[in-house]
């Protein structure tokens, strides 16, 4: 009785049904800012669990830290922007590189390590930098945070403007072409020859090793390309909410909402993920906060129990087929 | 087969060539002062005992594990220690004892992916695709390309075994017991293969084996180690009257 046993569509289809419906999903929802405010929420942790699964998912490496590189690009951007003056799109591009040097420097010493070493090193590392913000006051306020973060400034295309300041209609789909353009960067590493490595790496380290796979900078470069993208959309987050502080940029539900869509969505599917962020945040939304407004965390948290043990695979694991 | 393991090695440099080799796991001496070489064209055959070495050994020559003391020179490199994909790269495959194809990926996938990476010579994709397609019929796998390698069966997870160390165009083969687990038609048909690897496409072979009548059947040589230590190292035929080797191998088969 699990899904996979109902239907079964490939990788692509379920990509085109998942960025279909993200399309059109604000006109189902009337384009009313209340909900459009919550998914593009859930854009966000859809994009950060497709990167999230890029490096758990494909290459085996399992993180419980990705908070890390969602703060560093949150606060990066944030900090280019008000104390460098840097327009908000250049700064999100350098905070992405931030992120990428926050991987560089976690990833070098925790790979050199067998076994889970890496996930609890990249929980630590979630911790630090967190610390670090609070601390460095001169150049993040600590915890007061960061106030009046600037918004993306407006593209005009022709006659027509996209301002992302008030608009929330810009935003959500600035938030889907994000997503939509970490899972072709995904999709297509998969299918490269450092795709196989990565394979091969979750399949079976030593073996890989073996018949000459470089595990070790397979790893690093698997990690530093989910740190883009993850503080990619940290940076996208903060010029959208216009306020940061370190418990929100560092909150650990970046760390474990990820892995949840994930496990949800299906880890053996590379968009599973994003699907799973949309789902869990639509349930929670729809469903479990309409029936228990308070106690919806705990009901969701059930749910989410059940499904793991239920089917490890994820909802659609077996649904989606690799080719 | 059939040529003077002797005369080999006066005739050629070897292949590998291992002085006093050491590894020991704590108070354990695993592998002691053990000295061998493989020449160009051989097939050697390494026996021994239950916990006597040999994986450990193959370990070592691969660079899964470091050696505690002394030397492996490989193609007149010092190898001892070197990471397994650089000793890949130079031209050393071994298999595992414990099959480990990479479960979630094709055949094909996981043959792909050494001969990617097994060389570092770049070929365009459609030549890697051929190069493929040829160790699998070779390997008797081509009609699974297409199957998850967790969907094989025991025999043909050793013939996978075989073909992902094949397509990384190894020098040197390491076989760990590919034999073992196999019925004996199975062993039959396995034996013609690893003869054509050896005849046809030049492969150096030292094979760890349990099943003794295979082992005899194929090699030039033979090693026998014990408690770690190479007890004896020349031809089949003369490794079966040796006292140290009957009492230490054939021995403990009769406790067994
Ligand atoms: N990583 C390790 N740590 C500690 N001891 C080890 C390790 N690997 C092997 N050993 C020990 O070293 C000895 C040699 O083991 P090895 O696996 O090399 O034997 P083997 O000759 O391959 O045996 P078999 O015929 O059963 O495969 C054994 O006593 C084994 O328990
Ligand atoms: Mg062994």
């Amino acid at each position: 009785m699990k899904l996979g046993n109902f239907f079964q569509i490939t990788e692509k289809t379920a990509a085109f049904l998942t960025f279909g419906f993200v399309l059109i999903l604000p006109v189902v929802l009337s384009f009313n800012p209340y909900y459009l405010s919550i998914f593009i929420i859930a854009l966000i942790l859809g994009a950060v669990s497709l990167s999230w699964n890029l490096l758990a998912g494909v290459c085996g490496q399992v993180s419980f830290g990705h908070a890390a590189f969602f703060g560093i690009g949150a606060y990066g951007s944030s900090l280019l922007v008000l104390k460098a003056g840097w327009n908000p799109f250049g700064a999100m591009i350098i905070a992405a590189f931030f992120g990428v040097m926050g991987a560089i420097i976690i990833g070098t010493p925790a790979f050199r390590l067998r076994g889970p070493y890496f996930a609890l090193s990249i929980l630590g590392f979630a911790e630090v930098v967190k610390l670090l913000t609070l601390n460095l006051t001169w150049l993040t306020d600590g915890s007061q945070g960061l106030f009046n973060i600037p918004a993306l400034p407006a593209i005009r295309i022709g006659s027509m403007t996209l301002d992302f300041f008030v608009s929330r209609t810009t935003n959500y789909y600035l938030a889907a072409f994000l997503m939509l353009a970490i899972y072709l960067v995904i999709y297509f590493l998969r299918h490269s020859n450092t795709g196989l490595a990565m394979s091969a790496v979750h399949g079976d380290e030593e073996t890989a090793a073996g018949i000459g796979v470089p595990v070790f900078r397979t790893k690093l470069l698997t990690l530093m390309v989910s740190a883009f993208c993850t503080a990619l959309m940290g940076a996208f987050y903060a010029h959208y909410v216009h306020f940061l502080s370190p418990d929100s940029a560092f909150d650990g539900s970046w760390s474990v909402m990820p892995i949840v869509a994930s496990l949800f969505g299906g880890m053996g599917t590379l968009i599973g993920p994003s699907i799973g962020a949309l789902l869990i945040t639509g349930l929670d939304e729809f469903i479990f906060k309409q029936f228990f407004e308070t106690g919806h965390k705990l009901f969701f948290g059930i749910l989410l129990a059940v499904v793991i043990v239920w089917t490890p695979k994820g909802l659609f694991g077996k649904s989606i087929r690799k080719k | 087969m059939g040529q003077d393991a002797e005369s080999l090695d006066i005739n050629q440099s070897p292949l590998l060539e291992v002085r006093e080799l050491s590894r020991n796991f704590g108070g354990l001496q695993a592998i002691f002062e053990i000295s061998f070489k493989v020449s160009p064209g051989q097939i050697v055959g390494l026996i021994g005992p239950n916990g006597a070495g040999k994986t450990t050994l193959f370990a070592l020559l691969s660079g899964f594990l470091s050696p505690s003391g002394g030397e492996i020179q490989f193609l007149n490199s010092s190898i001892g220690g070197m990471r397994p994909d650089r000793i890949c790269h130079l031209g050393m495959a071994r298999t595992f004892q414990v099959v480990r194809p990479f479960p979630e990926m094709t055949v094909f996938e996981n043959v792909k992916v050494a001969a990617i990476f097994g060389k570092h010579s770049k070929r365009p994709p459609s030549v890697v695709d051929q190069e493929v397609q040829e160790i699998l019929e070779s390997t008797g796998l081509f009609s699974k390309a297409g199957r998850l390698a967790s969907s094989l069966s025991l025999p043909e997870r050793k013939r996978l075994e075989v073909a992902r160390t094949l397509a990384t165009k190894p020098k040197l083969l390491l076989l760990d017991e590919v034999l073992a687990g196999l019925n004996p038609r199975e062993v039959e048909e396995a034996i013609p293969l690893i003869r054509s690897l050896n005849n046809q496409m030049k492969i150096s072979i030292l094979m760890i084996e349990h099943n003794l009548r295979a082992i005899m059947g194929i090699c030039d040589r033979l090693l026998v180690i014990n408690f770690g230590q190479l007890i004896f190292d020349g031809l089949p035929t003369e490794a079966v009257e040796n006292p140290e080797v009957i009492q230490a191998y054939l021995g403990e088969k009769e406790d067994a």
